[in-house]
């Protein structure tokens, strides 16, 4: 009897052993129907074209904090970013995206490598640096080196420091210069959604990029900037730049939903910022036909009105000047990445500094507002009043940099950076509601983001330490400002 | 020896009975409880397999040999009983409870019933009485308390929220919920959530009145039999069926209707108003400013625009009218302010009496009622038992326009054919429908977002009420703000969460007994559910608005998703006994298929205002598809031997093969059972039964499918008609393997006194290795986050349940109690070393809110709060700015959420045909960072905000506020290391909103002490006896009782200020644990409840 029951439990579970140990159809039944394991580079080049605007161009990345710094624009409601209280999530973000962005314009490379792919690895090459450019900037010392290389088991990246992200960001951008075939060489695809696939452009966009960097470093690094500015400026047909506003790289938006303009999304559902007095300030005493287009005038009484930045209280909403149509009540509106009108001011100002450019600083100068005062919609009687005007040449740095700083609205980064490096415009101050003591300066940097501190302790602490309540402390390295704290 | 030869001897004579003489006897049974006949009951001759079964009425009557010596009875639930024979032929026979007996059967894995002194490992169950006892709405509520070390945390009072069960505490990083397994079949109890709104747990789709018998396997040992996914303990539900009643058709109805209420709402001020910079601290200092004005001039911006209140257009034209929090003017002081709700004429609001309305956020909630109607019908004839049972419910929810219908059908059937085969068919359908949830979260339509976080404390909810349907003279709906917030009816009534969810479950069993013993199972199961939601978001909403007095037309989603699980076994199962030794055998295969796939179709923005249907899209419509398919085959095995019914020994074995893992995986476990007394033949009234109990096991936790290869995601819409890719964010492992948890447990089971006191006690311990973690990192690496297998982390506790029958009297008082104990001590002994650079991880993130993380960490307990908090100097104290508020710091321990201790104490007495009781449950320890808290403070709503005189002279932390602990400001120049400084005593005085609008930087003033206590249950219940239908009437049997569920929370803890409920958290995930946001406050729920017997 037992033998018999021994038989047949061995029999039962020998075959159930079989059966359940088949296996075959695991590695089908284990692969993701709704995800690619590979992509087209031109379809994660559209990714990182749309979310590079829709991230570092919003509300929280741009507005908020880069255009309060900068002086631009000023809180209304919820003034606390203007007041440089701010969200740890927020720079938490604005940290993340910007390597998700790098990581997949990784992809982009490794693909344009293996299908030597020369205008996307160019493309590719220059977005990187741009989006390193915006990163140091906004944080000073950052991952570069060691930074999207996981796959290499670099879990906790090093940081390098400013003075070596730049140079290295400038051989980059010359590789990629050096690297674009316009007439031969491969096609960007559909995916190319800022240039439509047009590789001159690009290639302007990347020797305009490096004028931006050359014209930054200028004052610490002088000969790196005369070199760089003077072979871009001395062979036009290589190294082309942007020559008109047609050539602007702007982030065009399809205007509607999900994809509407970042500062009309957001004004659909808040009334947060108001233009800041040191704006309006400066537009007025300059007689300057942008202000009716930067600003709404005031509901209250139709004048124009800037509010301070980061106020101790807020305003009767009424009485301040709101950003103007072009800026934010487009759904179909740009991200402003690059200006011609700025390329222009670099040139002036390299002019200024004695490089050889070709132009003169006052003939690059009057191009530069002209540029601007045409993107705005204003016609030739307004420009060349306005050059004949307060806005005349006067052969200064100083008006220059202001022009400049004019003319970056809405490229809240860029204004700031500006602001860093030169202290213009003189007007502009220490939020009267920040509840940091003992400064001079709007903020120097960011805080460095909390997780960062969390997962790569050992290399971050050492420079979140050189920072003094967050926003201060250590300047950029091209900050050559004195006595700022 | 003497015990063999009786057995043998028994047997012997069970055989020759067969050609013995014969004689007729008789009996009824009834229960101890209340006196009332047990149908159903089991007699059987000892030592043969003469038998029958009680009939409705409790009776019996068995032809026995006459030389039969012993009746045995038994009943599930009950004691079972032996009774010499003699020469009786009338037998009355009391059956007693089996919560205080030794011969208790318990349900325990794959279904299998098992005397519970067999058994080497800790299983609690809980019976059918104690879960429908207090007429709870779903099986998982009724659980809490009733178990040892089984924590039920039931989130928020909204209707039809998840709730999150965990047993022996958290040990995991991912799912940390036991595997629910309904007649053999594992069921999905995930929650669904979307788009904010929580639309339940998949154990709510179980109608608690169809529930038999709930068995929770706690340890590894118990659980072992279910290999991969028995990681985290397994719940074992039985349905009701036909088996061990008497013959005949019954029919049963149960009722019940209760009534819901609110209760517990945080602690509101009603000193001051909405409004900005507009109480007196400010007033004075605009006086020292050299302002002349009155105070009333001073509040409608007198002194400066920015201070005050004074409403225009709620928008912010006026005195800070689109701001949404109270530090505004004095309330109840006869100021004059054109407020919201103020006569409108000749284009301006009218000045009107600022005074306070305590009760506004409790206007806005009413009495929410639920009825229950249940009707059963068994039918048992000789070769069949079948139960069919169809329930319905219909709750209404204490917010306004909320609602769920349950709808439930079951049937339990068994048929034998002939004597080799036997069928059982256990199916269940529910629907579950509502017609509006309201959403959880952090969300525009969440109304407690703009009451309970952002408000003004004057705003008249009535007048909200009345008028939420009209239009204000600015163009927006009737609103006190018409900034940042809908009116709350409007989100009730307009912006709904409609859903619906039908779902079949069950299975079908084939069994043959081809021999003796052996018996073969043939088992395929099913579980099916198909579930939509869609969510609106009405035209005129604020989420929608498209500038100032302009909106989108609406916004949708219609998320739909379906879930198959099909789950087939073949088990052989072998039962003998060979002299003393009984050896029970079991072998078994399992295929398990699981498809899940899901679909969302939505709108951002509607062409139509409020026309929801895709085609009406303005834009891209939004669209996603998701398919999951996960294969499991298994391979399981074990063995029971029992020596002389005192030593009993279990070992088993699985083998697992998963889809999502590349390598298979084994499992075994060991347990022990000895009861030393019988061994010795001892018996003792005093110490009346004693067991002690050992098990091993290793067990596991699988993880999710299409982990282990890095994909490309595509955006959810196209940009200029070309699809975006971009690199997930999560960077994949080259190979994974299942989470091993090993276990070591060892109990005691002791009664005394004749078995009227009980006492079990298990000790565990329980190690978690190879954790499959999706760890954090910096995101300088391009990813957030890396999957890994990596960690230990070791859970240690102890379990304790004390039962007894305190007063014992079968005609009198009876008095019987129960404690539940249980201490949980989790450690994460080492979480992840990076393989190359050698760097360990400091950190895992289980959940997040506001940037407070609860977090594992190294040398830590499992779930740590991580934020900013307040910097101390050596000696503990706070140090305080040169404002008098504290300093803080990033990144430091906040508190911890793991509770010391849980327990439940239940008390039942019976009185004739009374019987009444209650239950306590009890937390201790566990901290929560709270949300409401945050903003609640920020934005000087809460009761806390406006003590004393906090708003007119502030305060000094650590003399006015924060009693408890100790506040020091530095003295001369702060040193380099701020904590090297010289500190003096904290006298320095601060604004209150200044102070209190500092908390959204300092999160540890938002952290609390979840501790608390709770009347979870009472009910008083009155058993009709049989004389009051009078004789040959056609009603059998029936009670009525009164009936209570989360009746009060007794006691919270000191630090929890605003007197949030605990239990409220962000949502039933391991990511909620510890965390709260805007979440709605706990109701209590009391009715009476009927049932009838026909």
């Amino acid at each position: 009897m037992k033998k018999i029951f021994g038989r047949i439990f061995a029999v039962t579970f020998l075959s159930i052993f079989l059966v359940a140990g088949c296996t075959d159809k695991f590695e089908e039944i284990n692969t993701d129907p709704d995800r690619a394991k590979d992509a087209p580079a031109t379809n994660v080049l559209a990714f990182v074209l749309r979310y590079y605007s829709a991230t570092m161009f919003d509300p929280w990345n741009d507005m908020n904090e880069p255009s309060t710094y900068a002086g631009y624009l000023a809180k209304i409601q919820y003034i606390d970013e203007a007041r440089y209280t701010y969200r740890t999530t927020v720079v938490e973000n604005k940290w993340y995206y910007g390597y998700i962005i790098l990581n997949n314009i990784n992809e982009i490379k490794k693909k344009a490598e293996t299908d030597g792919a020369a205008n996307l690895m160019a493309v590719a090459q220059t977005l990187e640096a741009m989006v390193y450019q915006l990163m140091t900037d906004t944080w000073r010392d950052i991952p570069f080196t060691e930074a999207i290389k996981l796959s290499e088991g670099i879990l906790t990246p090093k940081y390098d420091k400013q003075e070596d992200i730049y140079p290295a960001l400038l051989a980059q951008l010359k590789a990629a210069a050096d690297m674009y075939d316009p007439d031969h060489g491969d096609a960007l695809g559909d995916g190319d959604v800022l240039f439509w696939g047009d590789v001159e452009l690009w290639q302007k966009f990347t020797n305009s990029l490096r004028l931006r960097l050359a014209m930054r470093i200028s004052g610490v690094n002088n000969g790196l900037a005369k070199s760089t500015v003077e072979e871009i400026m001395g062979n036009p047909s290589k190294y082309p730049i942007m020559e008109s506003n047609d050539d602007n790289a702007f982030f065009w938006w399809p205007g509607s939903a999900p994809y509407e303009e970042p500062w009309y999304a957001d004004s659909k559902g808040r009334d947060d910022h108001g233009v800041s007095d040191v704006l309006v300030d400066v537009l007025k005493s300059l007689n300057d036909p942008r202000l009716p287009v930067y600003a709404y005038p005031a509901e209250s009484d139709g004048q124009f009105r800037g509010f301070q930045i980061g106020a101790k209280a807020q305003p009767a909403l009424t009485t301040i000047s709101r950003i103007g149509e072009r800026f934010r009540d487009d759904p179909a509106g740009f991200s402003p990445w690059m200006r011609y009108a700025e390329v222009m001011f670099h040139a002036a100002e390299a002019a200024k500094k004695g490089y050889a450019t070709g132009i003169t600083a006052q003939a690059a100068y009057e191009e530069a507002v002209a540029a601007s005062l045409e993107e705005n919609g204003l016609g030739q009687a307004d420009i060349t009043a306005y050059l004949n005007g307060r806005g005349k040449f006067n052969n200064t740095l100083e008006q220059i940099y202001l022009q400049e700083w004019i003319a970056l609205y809405k490229q809240g980064m860029e204004g700031w950076s500006l602001y860093r490096r030169t202290g213009i415009p003189t007007t502009h101050y220490v939020a009267p509601g920040s509840s940091y003591t003992g400064h001079n300066s709007p903020p120097f940097r960011y805080p460095y983001p909390a997780n960062e501190l969390t997962y790569n302790k050992d290399n971050a602490e050492p420079f979140a330490n050189e920072a003094v309540d967050y926003f201060w402390g250590k300047k950029m390295w091209w900050d050559t400002r004195t006595g700022v704290q | 020896m003497k015990k063999v030869a009786l057995l043998l001897a028994l047997l012997l004579f069970g055989l020759q009975g067969l050609f013995a003489q014969t004689r007729d006897i008789s009996g009824t049974v009834t229960s101890s409880e209340d006196g009332s006949p047990i149908p159903g009951v089991s007699v059987v001759v000892k030592g043969t397999t003469l038998g029958t079964v009680t009939d409705m009425n409790g009776a019996f009557t068995l032809r026995i040999p006459a030389n039969a010596q012993t009746l045995m009875f038994s009943f599930v639930g009950m004691n079972s009983l032996e009774v010499p024979i003699g020469s009786q032929t009338t037998f009355k026979v009391l059956m007693y409870p089996a919560t205080f007996g030794v011969d208790e059967v318990v349900v325990t894995a794959l279904g299998i019933s098992r005397e519970k002194k067999s058994l080497g490992y800790a299983v609690q169950d809980v019976k059918s009485e104690e879960l429908i006892k207090a007429g709870s709405p779903n099986v998982i509520s009724s659980l809490a308390g009733k178990v040892a070390g089984m924590q039920v945390n039931q989130a928020g009072g909204q209707i039809g929220a998840s709730s999150r069960i965990v047993v022996r505490g958290n040990s995991s990083l991912g799912d940390n919920q036991p595997l629910v397994v309904v007649d053999g079949i594992p069921i999905a109890n995930n929650s669904i959530t979307a788009n904010a709104v929580d639309y339940g747990s998949g154990l709510y789709d179980i109608n608690p009145q169809d529930i038999e018998s709930v068995s929770v396997l706690k340890g590894g040992a118990a659980a072992a039999l279910y290999g991969m996914r028995a990681g985290h303990g397994v719940i074992l539900i039985t349905t009701k069926s036909g088996s061990g009643r008497a013959k005949g058709v019954e029919v049963s109805y149960d009722g019940n209707f209760n009534f819901d209420q609110v209760y517990g709402i945080q602690k509101y001020q009603n000193k001051y108003g909405q409004g900005y910079l507009g109480d007196e601290w400010f007033y004075k200092e605009a006086q020292a400013d050299g302002y002349t004005g009155s105070y009333q001039d001073f509040v409608l911006g007198g002194y400066d625009p920015g201070y005050g209140f004074a409403y225009v257009d709620g928008y912010g034209s006026g005195v800070n009218d689109g701001v949404d929090e109270s530090w505004g003017p004095r309330l109840d002081i006869g100021l004059m302010i054109p407020q919201f709700n103020s006569p409108y004429e000749n284009g301006a609001y009218k000045p009107t009496p600022w005074v306070s309305n305590p009760d506004n956020v409790k206007d806005l909630y009413q009495m929410g009622h639920s009825t229950n109607h249940n009707i059963s019908l068994t039918s048992v004839t000789d070769n069949s038992n079948t139960r069919l049972s169809l329930g319905y419910r219909d709750q209404l929810g204490v917010l306004p326009n909320t609602d769920m219908k349950r709808y439930t059908a079951a049937i339990n059937s068994t048929m034998r054919l002939g004597k080799l085969v036997e069928l059982n068919l256990a199916l269940n359908y529910s629907r579950n429908q509502s017609d509006n949830l309201p959403i959880t979260e952090y969300n525009a339509s969440n109304p407690m977002q703009s009451l309970g976080q952002w408000s003004g404390r004057q705003v008249d909810m009535k007048a909200l009420k009345a008028n939420w349907k009209t239009t204000m003279p600015n163009g927006y709906p009737y609103n006190w703000n018409s900034n940042y917030h809908n009116n709350p009816y409007w989100s009730l009534y307009k912006n709904t969460n409609s859903f619906q969810k039908d779902r079949v479950f069950g299975k079908t069993s084939l069994f043959i007994m081809p021999a003796k013993g052996l018996k073969l199972e043939a088992r395929l199961g099913l579980d099916y559910y198909a579930s939509k939601n869609k969510p609106i978001t009405t035209y005129r909403s604020n989420e929608v608005q498209a500038g100032y007095g302009a909106w989108d037309g609406g916004w949708f989603r219609l998320n739909s998703l379906n879930n198959t699980e099909v789950n087939a076994d073949l088990i052989a199962y072998y039962d003998k006994t060979f002299g003393d030794l009984n050896v029970n055998l079991l072998a078994g295969a399992n295929y398990r298929n699981l498809r899940w796939d899901s679909q969302t179709l939505g709108a951002d923005i509607l062409t139509v205002p409020d026309l929801f249907t895709i085609s009406n899209v303005s834009g891209s419509p939004v669209t996603a598809m998701d398919n999951v398919w996960i294969r499991n085959n298994s391979v399981y095995g074990s063995g029971s031997f029992g020596f002389r019914n005192y030593i009993f020994l279990d070992a088993t074995i699985r083998n697992d093969w998963s889809s999502t893992i590349k390598d298979p995986f084994f499992y075994p476990s060991f347990s022990l059972s000895i009861l030393p007394l019988d061994m010795a033949n001892v018996q003792s009234d005093v110490l009346s039964f004693l067991k002690l109990r050992a098990g091993w096991a290793k067990v596991g936790a699988a993880t999710g499918a299409y982990r282990t290869d890095p994909y490309f995601s595509a955006g959810a819409s196209t940009i200029y008609g070309v699809t975006q890719y971009n690199q997930t964010t999560e960077f994949p492992p080259a190979a994974l393997k299942p989470e091993q948890v090993v276990t070591t447990e060892v109990g005691l089971e002791a009664n005394f006194l004749k078995n009227r006191i009980g006492l079990d006690v298990a000790l565990y311990d329980k190690t978690t290795t190879n954790q499959i973690l999706s760890v954090a990192i910096s995101r300088a690496t391009g990813y957030s986050t890396t999957l890994v297998n990596a960690g230990e982390f070791n859970n240690k506790g102890i379990e304790v349940q004390l039962r007894g029958s305190i007063l014992k009297n079968d005609n009198g008082f009876n008095w019987d109690m129960i404690l539940n104990w249980a201490k949980d001590q989790s450690e994460i002994v080492e979480l992840y070393t990076d393989p190359i650079t050698g760097q360990p991880l400091q950190s895992y993130t289980i959940g997040n809110q506001w940037s407070t993380y609860v977090q594992a960490r190294p040398g830590e307990p499992w779930g740590v709060i991580w934020g900013t908090g307040m910097l101390r100097n050596k000696e503990g104290a706070v140090i305080v700015n040169a404002g008098g508020r504290p300093r803080t710091q990033a990144n430091m321990e906040l508190g911890n959420v793991t509770p010391d201790w849980l327990g439940g104490l239940r008390n039942e007495f019976t009185y004739k045909n009374w019987s009444a009781g209650f239950m306590l449950d009890m937390r201790k320890g566990g901290d929560i960072f709270s949300v409401s808290n945050m903003f609640g403070a920020y934005s000087g709503l809460l009761e806390y905000t406006a003590l004393a005189d906090f708003r007119e002279n502030g305060l000094v932390l650590g003399k006015d506020f924060l009693k408890d602990q100790k506040f020091v400001k530095i003295v001369g120049t702060p040193a380099a290391n701020i904590q090297d400084s010289e500190f003096a005593e904290n006298d320095i005085v601060t604004g209150a909103q200044d102070f209190f609008e500092s908390y959204y930087g300092n999160r540890e003033l938002s952290v609390y002490d979840g501790s608390y206590l709770k009347l979870r249950e009472a009910h008083i219940t009155y058993r009709m006896p049989k004389s009051l239908f009078g004789q040959g009437s056609f009603v059998k049997g029936g009670s009525v009782a009164l009936v209570g569920t989360n009746l009060a929370i007794l006691w919270r803890h000191k630090s929890n200020l605003s007197g949030l409920d605990p239990e409220n958290v962000v949502n039933s995930d391991n990511g909620g644990v510890g965390l709260e946001s805007t979440t709605y406050p706990p109701s209590r729920s009391m009715g009476i409840k009927l049932n009838f017997t026909f």
